[in-house]
């Protein structure tokens, strides 16, 4: 695995760990979670491609 | 002489059987209404641990300590935030901050995702804080910002990483945990202001609803009482509310604990690694695994460190 990839792992598996989705889980409305969910897949994905980028132009 | 005499035991006793009855009765409608009151999330952590007790009784014991350890560990900051939290509603001081965020939408998403960003405390220690917030009329895109970027980052987390798996790397996660806080903010903006998803809609229960917005309808039009425990009302306010949002997250708590064991238990990292690959989809493979999957944050750090050297 190159180190994008594990970026990418570490940010997915953390913003969806079960503490973190109980403090979102616990409040909202399964639509409000439902986007905290989208949004922490696009992010984790976002940040593995924005790295790969970055390490490949320095 | 005996017969009034035996008039009354027996009418005595008839009354006894049926006040025994009604008790009988009101027992029962108070064990029914227990039972509904205690949730479904006490009925599901204590059927959990009962079924993991009967069949795995050392994995049991295990999570009985890991959720205490966890619990014990999250203490400080849960109770400072739980109480920082009923204060600001006993005193009406939650009105200055809505106010302080009231059409400063847009410049208070960075804020929050940068402070989260850097500050140490798990997410699931600052519910307590954040909903009160969200309850006294705090839109929700920094609350999302802020809850996006809560986890992935704090001092502890940045050390241990530029430690295994380098500064850049450390440097990397940092940007990333405030661009995906920026991302969730300004995200749920855009939704709010198309309609997708309405602000005062968010909230599925909310804890002590009405005292609030009553509060921070008060101190709308007075200023807020910093003395709270001065004024029996206000005190009043102060014990309830930290006593609901407490057991509220607490139960909520120790069942994030007790799926954490479990998954780290049935699901340990050689075979999550065995699911990871390299080539042109490693990125999509990794969020792919890590969303179902979970791995402590610190304990993700040198998991990620041996796979990455590896390949």
């Amino acid at each position: 695995m190159n180190p994008p990839a594990g970026l990418a792992f570490m940010l997915a598996t953390t913003a969806t760990g079960f503490a973190a989705m109980t403090a979102v889980w616990a409040l909202v409305r399964l639509k409000v979670f439902a986007f905290y969910l989208a949004f922490a897949v696009l992010g984790s994905l976002l940040a593995g491609y924005a790295y790969q980028l970055v390490l490949a132009l320095i | 002489m005996t017969t009034p005499d035996a008039n009354l035991i027996s009418r005595t006793s008839a009354r006894l059987a049926v006040a025994k009855l009604n008790f009988a009765v009101a027992l029962f409608r108070n064990a029914s209404a227990l039972i509904r009151r205690i949730d479904h999330v006490v009925l599901t952590l204590v059927a959990l641990m009962l079924v993991l007790a009967i069949f795995d009784a050392h994995l049991a014991r295990r999570t009985l300590s890991y959720v205490a350890s966890e619990l014990v560990h999250l203490g400080p900051w849960f109770t400072l935030s739980v109480l920082f939290a009923a204060a600001a509603k006993a005193t009406g001081g939650d009105a200055l901050v809505v106010r302080a965020f009231a059409g400063r939408e847009g410049r208070m998403i960075p804020f929050a995702a940068i402070v989260r960003g850097l500050t140490p405390f798990c997410s699931c220690g600052v519910i307590p804080l954040v909903a009160g917030l969200f309850g006294a009329g705090v839109p929700l895109a920094p609350v999302m910002a802020f809850w996006i970027a809560s986890p992935l980052m704090d001092p502890t987390q940045f050390f241990v990483i530029a430690g295994s798996l380098g500064f850049g790397f450390a440097i990397a996660k940092t940007a990333a945990a405030i661009g995906m806080g920026l991302l969730g903010g300004y995200g749920t903006m855009l939704l709010t202001r198309t309609g997708l998803l309405v602000s005062e809609d968010a909230l599925r229960i909310m804890v002590e609803h009405k005292s609030c917005c009553k509060s921070a309808k008060q101190s709308a039009a007075a200023k807020p009482v910093w003395h709270f425990w001065e004024e029996a009302e206000r005190a009043q306010v102060f014990l309830t509310a930290s006593a609901a949002t407490a057991w509220f997250l607490i139960r909520w708590l120790a069942l994030a604990f007790v799926m954490e064991s479990l998954m780290t238990a049935w699901l340990p990292p050689d075979v999550i690694a065995r699911w990871l690959g390299a080539g042109p989809f490693a990125i999509p493979t990794a969020v792919l695994v890590g969303v179902p999957v979970y791995i402590n944050a610190l304990a993700a750090v040198p998991f990620v460190a041996g796979l990455t050297s590896s390949a």
